[in-house]
């Protein structure tokens, strides 16, 4: 059975929704889910279909940005973090 | 009841953080962009657009919300030319982590604000992120290596490259060899993220798509 996340998955989990939602033309459906708590946590964006290419940017690049701040805030902790974007 | 947020879907949106502070939208039909004189050199985009102290407050807050959420605490500081802004973030441990060793995860973080900052528009505005020092270490550095690299090019008789650089990284080695005239240099690769070749003035490569 899964370990439930920590007060530092949900902290990263906050970033990652911060950052999607600064993104988007739809804040509202954004959601963030925590596929997998702990040292190497991943992360899964949902967003608004309309949305995808605001949060993954030409040629990948916003995503690949926020896979990298996402890593410098995990790293903060210690921690390895990895972001998935649901399409 | 509500109870800690699980690890299955967020359910709960009103447990969720705010949102990064949009800039102000103005709706154009409010007033024509030739009542703001200042703003003349944006006369492309649609209406007008945010005070110098706008800009400031404005990118002070989301760069200072975005390290916080980063966990970093950061001392903010921006200067405002037209649309560009200078946004400089203090921080007293970790630098590294906001730099990231070659500078990827500044250019990231500056592609992220520009990109909220800018949210449902054309890039109006202009945002240029320094940590500590950083980017003017890597400038120094990025001279220093551009001119060694020209020497060597001289030496050898051929093109020599540099290792794969950002268009602004790659800009101060164009810029500080443009006056070597033992030099010429160009970009090689097709992505964003390119190398630079410098080669004696007289030979006969130049730019071109790279095949691996």
């Amino acid at each position: 059975m899964a370990r439930e996340a920590g007060q530092e998955d949900q902290r990263l989990r906050e970033l990652v929704v911060m950052m999607a939602r600064g993104l988007v033309d739809r804040p509202d459906d954004v959601a963030v889910e925590v596929l997998e708590p702990g040292e190497d946590a991943v992360f899964e964006l949902h967003v608004h279909p309309d949305d995808l290419g605001h949060v993954i940017g030409k040629q990948g690049r916003t995503a690949r940005s926020m896979r990298l701040a996402l890593g410098a805030a995990a790293s903060r902790m210690g921690r390895n973090a990895d972001l998935e974007i649901a399409d | 009841m509500e109870r800690e947020l699980r690890d299955d879907p967020p359910a709960v949106r009103a447990a969720e953080p705010e949102r990064f502070e949009p800039p102000v939208r103005r709706e154009s039909r409010e007033r024509p962009a030739r009542d703001y004189p200042r703003e003349s050199r944006s006369e492309e985009f649609d209406g007008p657009g945010l005070s110098a102290d706008e800009l400031i407050a404005q990118s002070t807050r989301l760069t200072e919300d975005f390290l916080k959420a980063m966990g970093f605490e950061a001392r903010i500081s921006a200067t405002v030319d037209g649309n560009h802004v200078d946004v400089t973030a203090e921080v007293a441990t970790d630098e590294e982590l906001l730099t990231g060793r070659k500078g990827e995860v500044r250019q990231a973080l500056q592609h992220l604000l520009n990109r909220i900052l800018n949210r449902g528009e054309v890039s109006r505005y202009h945002l240029q992120l320094e940590i500590n020092d950083f980017w003017k270490r890597r400038e120094e550095e990025l001279r220093d290596l551009a001119r060694s690299l020209a020497d060597e090019s001289v030496a050898a008789g051929g093109e020599v490259m540099t290792e794969y650089l950002n268009a602004q990284e790659r800009r101060i080695v164009h810029v500080t060899l443009r006056e070597d005239a033992r030099v010429k240099t160009y970009a090689l690769g097709t992505d964003m993220i390119k190398r630079v070749a410098i080669a004696p003035a007289d030979f006969e490569g130049g730019p071109r798509d790279e095949r691996d």
